[in-house]
């Protein structure tokens, strides 16, 4: 049954190429990892969509889009119905819905099939065949069954290409098994590398401009066909130019030939392609009662009619041209069965059915085909005519006892004849004109007059109307119309003329025959004995001749057939023995004067019984004498054995009666055995139909496991590593997990799971965690809170989270505690440092500032803001601080801030800053830039250092103070050395007396050190130093009230001190050797100081008085210096001296 | 008869020495004046008519610039003998001054004074006598 599933122009081809190929992947059992493997290659772009179709349990919600768009690069997404494909796009079924494709949009589409009989991939790809022609591909993948094979059929039919999934590779081999047992797979590969097969198939054709190359393809086409008859014996050249110029190309595609002439050298030379294309050209879709309204139209027209009205002796011929498969003559099959069973009348009807493939033919006469055909048979039919099995049902063996098929050329080889009904559909389109002209007349002569042609949907009888008339022009049924058949015809393949005149023979004794048959049956009925023909159990089967002589043929039909219970009384009772002798012992037997009663009399008569060859038996009766009138007084005498026999054939009826309907009940129990076993069979697919879906939800459920173990394994793992104490809890705070850090919190053990964790203990001082978890479990907004251990050593941070679930609500809570005692103990730690830092700093005076060069932004602490005098609210800038440094500072301070920022080094600079009240105060600054901040930043402190320069500018002040004095010394020295020179002629004199002064004004000098007060110098202790040397030398008292002197006065009165205390030791009390007393003592006076010096004179030794010593100038010199005056008195043994010193020595305060 | 140098030294030892290498150097002494006060009573008095003047600098009653800026107005030669005062502190108030850092040489000293007093009296003799 040549099918196409929609016609088509050429324009629609040329629309369809250069379009985006759709490529149809069809999977099932043990397809998700096919589909992984044949996607995960993918790279952009692949300049192909993809639709999946897989079968899905209605029930459940697929996973197939999800799980595969993690291994791959293309867009997985599932259909929702209304998609326009685009490329590099996956587009997956959704469960429970089939899907079609109408102008490369998806439709989603309901099943009418129940469950088990779904053929969601064949739906697919006949739609998509249908809808994008050349731009189809089709996929068949993993799967049981048989799903994907018609489909495929359609998707070739287009001419779009065909894969299968390699049958090895697969986890199940049923579906690629069965596309590739179809021969019409283009190419067999292993997942992986399907794509990649894909994208050069239409890459190639894709690249090849259409119209020149189908010219050159076009160009050799009859080339072509030429080399096919040569190798294969059939001849194309009669087909359409069309579909052979696009057959071709599509070989052409598959093996990635460009040329015409190319392939023209591949088929002369590669018998192998010869075949592929042979089978290409060939390739045809069919299926059972393709199109089911033309079969109706064909039963009640033709089929009822032909079995109504047929001879008895005559079997219907049917022929069934270009037969392919075999589903064609099958349900032609069928049908007449159906009908010979509801006529009740016996199947004599032959089928003959040809084509040239012989592999075709070879699937046809197994008559098995896959499972999913089955839903195409009506269902009476179906449980009638068809066995089911796992995956393929077979047609039942009567069927299949009707049909011959066999190789057979409708274009070169003769054709049948006295044919009934001649069914060609859909294998002419394929031819052009001139064969079509040439095959109609050739249906002409093989049909018997009136009987039938039957052709597909666009086919038609042409300019052949005179030869055919409609019965039905819809269903494209014709009759053969009266008219002898013209023949001899120009066989159109063929040029052998033998074959024609065997032909032409045949039908010359056929003719001769009928007129035989006529006279033989003329003469049976009107020349020889009556006669009857029956079955072996007495049923008549035929009558011939005037039989009413020895039979009752009653008006009803009451008593059947039989002939022995028709029989007339004398004959009944000899036909039955007559009958079983001649059946057992097969041979010709015969009774003899047998007396035939009727009401008028009685006839005697011979009947003969001949076993025919086929189990029946022919009955002659012939007369052997005159009918003799009936005697009424006879009658008596017969009766009562009569009687006796007529109870025994009664006894005989009943049983067989009662066997008949013991055997009907029998078959009946055996039908409704055979429809439960059909019905076991069909729940036994729709279980293997779910078992696919199963397995392939228990395929992603796997992936989603594996996933699942995995971020199990992650959580245990996180669960067992974290030192967070974790504790989940149902919505009735009953444990449900919990981490090994959490026990040392809660002493939770295996067994507490499912326990409230209300009653467990816990090491914490109160139950505020559990208030919490309540009111989060009930809802409120996560919490947070501090709690404490019940010894108070630990500090956790407790966080109350709401459980959610999947879908988002709330289950329960986890409460996960963090221990921070360490934290709080560092942060108390680091608190406490930093405040005493910032005392230190705040003690020291020292601000900090932090100065960004980029913006010249800064930021000061408050020290520092005091210091620059910047208000706190002030948004403080360089320049702010830079404008109070000292003008003579300024270049300094930036040049080391710029070198800090350039070199990143360190910035110290010590300047002048000038206060708003005119204080000038010294500030030294140091800092360093932020190492890697970006922008550079720099910090640093500045610290007020006023006071030490003020210490440092006291001590050069005092160093100076110094030098000076000691220059002064130098120079006092050497002016007592000119008045010394004056005075001594020798030299170790003078030098003696310069060495002593010199060592008392250097005694002296100690007491004006630096240390202590500088410029006061205590008079008691000038008197008591210089005294210190003759402490021993007399009783010297000192006495006198303190008294600060201004330092200007202590070398003066140093050197009078000395005078006087060297005079004493040369004249006076010093020089008594302790006997003698000396008294200094002072008095203080609003008008100076009085210091008096007083030494028991004794026997003194004369003073020189005369000559004006050394020692005397010393002592004027000295006097005047300290503008004194001094006066010396001698009396009474008393040498004493004053000297009355003016206020202004005096120091004061 | 040429004029007298003018002394101003507080300490009346130094004052002696320097009295005596002035007088060695033929000049008569006026003073020596220990304070300012005495010192700017002794310019008065003399209508600042000196050959010279030798001038410690830091006094008993503050510094001696009062009465150098009186001498110097009147082109008295200034002749500073000082162990306190900078160089140039004085340098730059009085730049034709001769400074003699204390203690100082006596020749240093009495060249400075015959130098000093030269311009204002007889070249030749105080050549001859140097």
């Amino acid at each position: 049954m040549h099918d196409v599933v929609k016609p088509r122009s050429d324009d629609a081809q040329d629309a369809a190429i250069g379009g985006l190929p759709i490529v149809g992947i069809g999977a099932s059992a043990g397809g998700l990892e096919a589909l992984r493997e044949m996607l995960a290659p993918a790279t952009l772009p692949t300049g192909l969509a993809f639709v999946v179709v897989q079968h899905l349990d209605p029930n459940h919600e697929s996973m197939l889009a999800q799980l595969l768009d993690r291994n791959t690069v293309l867009e997985v997404l599932q259909s929702a119905g209304g998609e326009r494909i685009v490329p590099d796009t996956v587009y997956i079924i959704p469960p429970g819905r089939g899907l079609a494709i109408r102008g490369g949009v998806l439709e989603l589409t309901d099943f009418e099939q129940p469950r088990g009989l779904r053929r969601p991939i064949d739906d697919f790809f006949v739609s998509l065949a249908g809808d994008q022609q050349s731009n189809a591909a089709c996929v068949i993948l993993s799967g049981t069954g048989a799903d994907g094979t018609t489909g495929l059929r359609a998707i070739k039919e287009n001419g779009g290409v065909c894969v299968a999934q390699q049958p090895e590779s697969a986890r199940y081999d049923g579906m690629p098994l069965s596309a590739v047992g179809t021969g019409m797979t283009d190419f067999v590969k292993p997942p992986g590398e399907i794509l990649h097969c894909l994208q050069a198939f239409f890459q190639r054709r894709g690249s090849d401009p259409v119209e020149p190359e189908a010219n050159v393809v076009a160009d050799h086409v009859d080339e072509m066909c030429r080399v096919l008859r040569n190798a294969i014996g059939h001849d194309f050249s009669g087909y359409k130019r069309s579909t052979l110029v696009r057959r071709v190309e599509r070989r052409m595609h598959v093996l990635g030939i460009d040329t015409g002439r190319a392939y023209l050298a591949r088929i002369r030379s590669d018998a192998k392609e010869c075949e592929a294309l042979f089978r290409d050209l060939l390739i045809n879709v069919t299926r059972f009662f393709r199109d089911a309204d033309a079969f109706e139209v064909l039963r009640t027209r033709v089929i009822e009619p032909l079995m109504a009205d047929r001879a008895s002796d005559e079997d219907i011929r049917i022929w069934v041209p270009g037969c392919s498969s075999g589903e064609e003559a099958y349900t032609i099959a069928m049908l007449f069965a159906d009908a010979a069973r509801k006529a009740g009348s016996p199947l004599a009807v032959q089928i003959f059915a040809t084509d040239i493939d012989e592999q075709m033919l070879s699937i046809a006469r197994e008559g098995s085909y896959p499972a999913a055909a089955m839903a195409d048979v009506p269902p009476h039919l179906r449980e009638r005519y068809t066995v089911p099995h796992a995956e393929r049902f077979t047609i039942s063996a009567p069927i299949r006892d009707m049909i011959r098929f066999s190789s057979h050329s409708l274009v070169k080889d003769p054709p049948f004849s006295r044919i009934d009904l001649v069914s060609c559909r859909n294998l002419l389109i394929y031819f052009d004109d001139r064969l079509q002209q040439a095959v109609l007349p050739l249906f002409h002569y093989a049909l018997r007059p009136g009987g039938f042609l039957f052709l597909g949907p666009s086919e038609s009888v042409g300019r052949f109307e005179h030869l055919f008339l409609a019965v039905d022009q819809q269903a494209r049924l014709f009759e053969r119309g009266p008219g002898a058949p013209n023949y001899p015809i120009d066989l159109p393949g063929s040029q052998r003329q033998p074959v024609s005149r065997r032909e032409r023979d045949n039908r010359g004794d056929t003719t001769s025959l009928g007129s035989e048959a006529l006279a033989t049956r003329r003469m049976v009925e009107r020349y020889a004995p009556p006669s009857l023909i029956v079955d072996q159990d007495g049923g008549i089967i035929s009558a011939y001749g005037k039989l009413s002589r020895y039979f009752e043929f009653p008006v009803t039909r009451t008593g059947g057939s039989s002939a022995v219970n028709l029989a007339r009384p004398g004959l009944r009772n000899v036909i039955g023995p007559l009958l079983r002798q001649a059946r057992d012992e097969r041979r010709r037997v015969v009774a003899r004067d047998v007396a035939v009663e009727t009401d008028y009399g009685t006839q005697p008569v011979e009947v003969i019984c001949d076993p025919l060859g086929d189990g029946t038996l022919l009955f002659v009766f012939r007369d052997t004498g005159p009918f003799v009138p009936s005697d009424p007084s006879e009658l008596q005498d017969l009766e009562p054995s009569d009687d006796h026999l007529e109870s025994l054939e009664d006894e005989l009826r009943l049983t067989r009666h009662r066997l008949r309907s013991a055997i009907e009940e029998l078959e009946t129990a055996n039908e409704e055995l055979k429809s439960s076993n059909e019905e076991m069979m069909s729940m036994n697919e729709e279980l293997q139909s779910t078992n696919e879906e199963l397995s392939t939800v228990n395929d992603e459920l796997k992936s989603k496991v594996d996933q699942l173990t995995v971020a199990n394994s992650d959580l245990r793992n996180f669960f067992e590593s974290t030192e967070l104490a974790v504790v989940v809890l149902d919505a009735d705070l009953k444990v449900r997990s919990y981490t090994d850090a959490a026990t040392r919190i809660f002493p939770l053990k295996p067994a507490d799971r499912g326990r409230p964790l209300t009653d467990v203990a816990s090491r914490l001082r109160d139950a505020t965690h559990l208030d919490d978890a309540r009111a989060v479990a009930n809802g409120a907004p996560p919490t947070q809170r501090r709690v404490h251990s019940v010894d108070g050593q630990h500090v956790y941070s407790l966080r109350v989270l709401p459980y959610r679930t999947q879908s988002g609500g709330v289950d329960g809570t986890t409460l996960v505690l963090n221990e921070i005692t360490d934290a709080l103990v560092l942060e108390r730690q680091l608190a406490a440092e930093r405040e005493r830092l910032d005392l230190a700093i705040k003690a020291a005076g020292i601000g900090v500032w932090e100065y960004c060069p980029e913006n010249g932004e800064v930021m000061l602490d408050p020290v520092e803001r005091q210091l620059f005098e910047i208000g706190a609210d002030t948004k403080a800038s360089i320049d702010m601080l830079l404008n109070r440094i000292d003008p003579d500072d300024l270049p300094k301070v930036e040049a080391s801030l710029r070198r800090a920022n350039e070199r990143s080094g360190d910035f110290e600079a010590t300047f002048r800053l000038h206060r708003s009240d005119g204080e000038v105060r010294w500030i030294k600054g140091f800092g360093r830039a932020i190492a890697g901040s970006a922008p550079q930043r720099l910090v640093g402190v500045s610290i007020d250092v006023t006071p030490e320069y003020a210490l440092a500018e006291t001590r050069e002040l005092m160093l100076r103070e110094m030098n000076h004095r000691v220059k002064n010394l130098f120079a006092v020295i050497a002016g007592m050395m000119t008045i010394a020179a004056r005075s001594h002629d020798d030299v170790r004199s003078f030098a003696d007396d310069l060495r002593h002064r010199i060592a008392a004004l250097g005694s002296a000098h100690s007491l004006a050190s630096p240390a202590g007060r500088p410029h006061a110098v205590g008079l008691d202790d000038i008197v008591a130093t210089t005294l210190a040397p003759y402490r021993d030398h007399a009783r010297i008292e000192i006495d006198g009230p303190v008294v600060a002197l201004d330092r200007s006065c202590l070398s003066p009165l140093a050197l009078i001190l000395h005078e006087w205390a060297t005079n004493s030791m040369k004249y006076g009390a010093l020089g008594s050797g302790g006997e003698r007393s000396l008294q200094v003592r002072w008095q203080v006076g609003d008008d100076g100081i009085v210091l008096t010096w007083t030494e028991d004179a004794g026997a003194m030794r004369d003073r020189e008085p005369g000559k004006r010593g050394f020692g005397s100038v010393l002592v004027e010199t000295s006097v005047r210096q300290l503008r004194g005056n001094l006066t010396s008195t001698d009396t009474d043994g008393q040498f004493r001296l004053d000297v009355q010193l003016p206020a202004s020595v005096i120091l004061h305060d | 008869m040429t004029n007298p140098v003018l002394l101003v030294e507080d300490e009346l030892f130094i004052a002696l020495d320097v009295q005596a290498t002035i007088e060695a150097a033929g000049f008569e002494v006026e003073g020596p004046c220990m304070t300012l006060v005495e010192a700017q009573a002794a310019v008065a008095r003399h209508g600042a008519a000196f050959a010279a003047a030798v001038l410690d600098v830091r006094l008993a009653d503050g510094t001696v610039f009062a009465a150098a800026d009186q001498l110097h107005a009147a082109g008295v030669p200034l002749i500073f003998h000082s162990g306190h005062a900078d160089d140039e502190d004085l340098r730059q108030r009085y730049p034709q001054a001769t400074v003699c850092p204390k203690p100082s040489a006596p020749a240093a000293l009495s060249e400075a004074i015959r130098r000093s007093a030269a311009p204002n009296g007889e070249d030749t003799e105080e050549r001859a006598v140097g």
